[in-house]
């Protein structure tokens, strides 16, 4: 199953469900396997601010590549 | 009674400026030689801004988007810039000046569009950090 992260502008989704950008991480540190990418839906008119953020937070944690999807 | 000055001969005090002018002007040639001038953005953007970068990326070809979705290259904007940008060699690289503000689903579609190109995204580095892209 693709992991999809879809980034609101102040919430994160993983897979349609609300995380807090912690429990976003550590469950993609269980699920991601490394070289498969993790979509980032930008919704709700979340800026490239906003995806960029998430991007650095997401690769701080080794969790790439991250690939943006509409 | 007269008083007599110690006898101090005159020196000729050389003059400093146009040595200084010269070296001024050698410094002026070389910062006109070795200068590039970089080319205006054609729409006004603030890039995202990022703690941690990688330094700017190398001069590439630059396609820019601003906070309302104006997408434009070279002198071209919108479907014009976007039509010439398709034009390119797939392998080339593409450096996106994407305003921060701009919606992330613009820049979506705008990814989209264009097709299979090696894209960067053009980010700031914050100010309380050192290091660029």
């Amino acid at each position: 199953m693709p992991l999809v992260v879809a980034a609101t502008p102040d919430q994160l989704y993983l897979n349609g469900f609300l995380r807090d950008a912690q429990a976003l991480v550590k469950e993609l540190q269980a699920k991601h396997q490394p070289g498969t990418p993790i979509f980032l839906r930008p919704t709700q008119g979340a800026t490239v601010q906003r995806l960029v953020d998430v991007v650095a937070q997401l690769t701080q944690h080794n969790l790439a590549p991250v690939v943006l999807a509409q | 009674m007269m008083e007599f000055q110690a006898f101090a001969p005159h020196r000729r005090h050389r003059d400093t400026t146009v040595p200084m002018i010269n070296v001024v002007f050698l410094l002026l040639v070389f910062f006109m030689m070795t200068s590039q001038i970089r080319p205006a953005a054609p729409v006004e953007i603030s890039p995202p801004v990022v703690e941690l970068g990688q330094g700017q990326p190398p001069g590439a070809t630059a396609l820019y988007i601003d906070a309302k979705g104006v997408i434009a290259f070279a002198d071209l904007t919108d479907a014009e810039a976007l039509a010439a940008v398709t034009r390119l060699p797939h392998d080339e690289v593409l450096n996106l000046h994407v305003d921060a503000q701009l919606k992330g689903y613009v820049l979506a579609q705008t990814i989209a569009q264009l097709g299979a190109y090696k894209l960067r995204l053009v980010t700031q580095a914050a100010p309380n950090t050192r290091g660029g892209q």
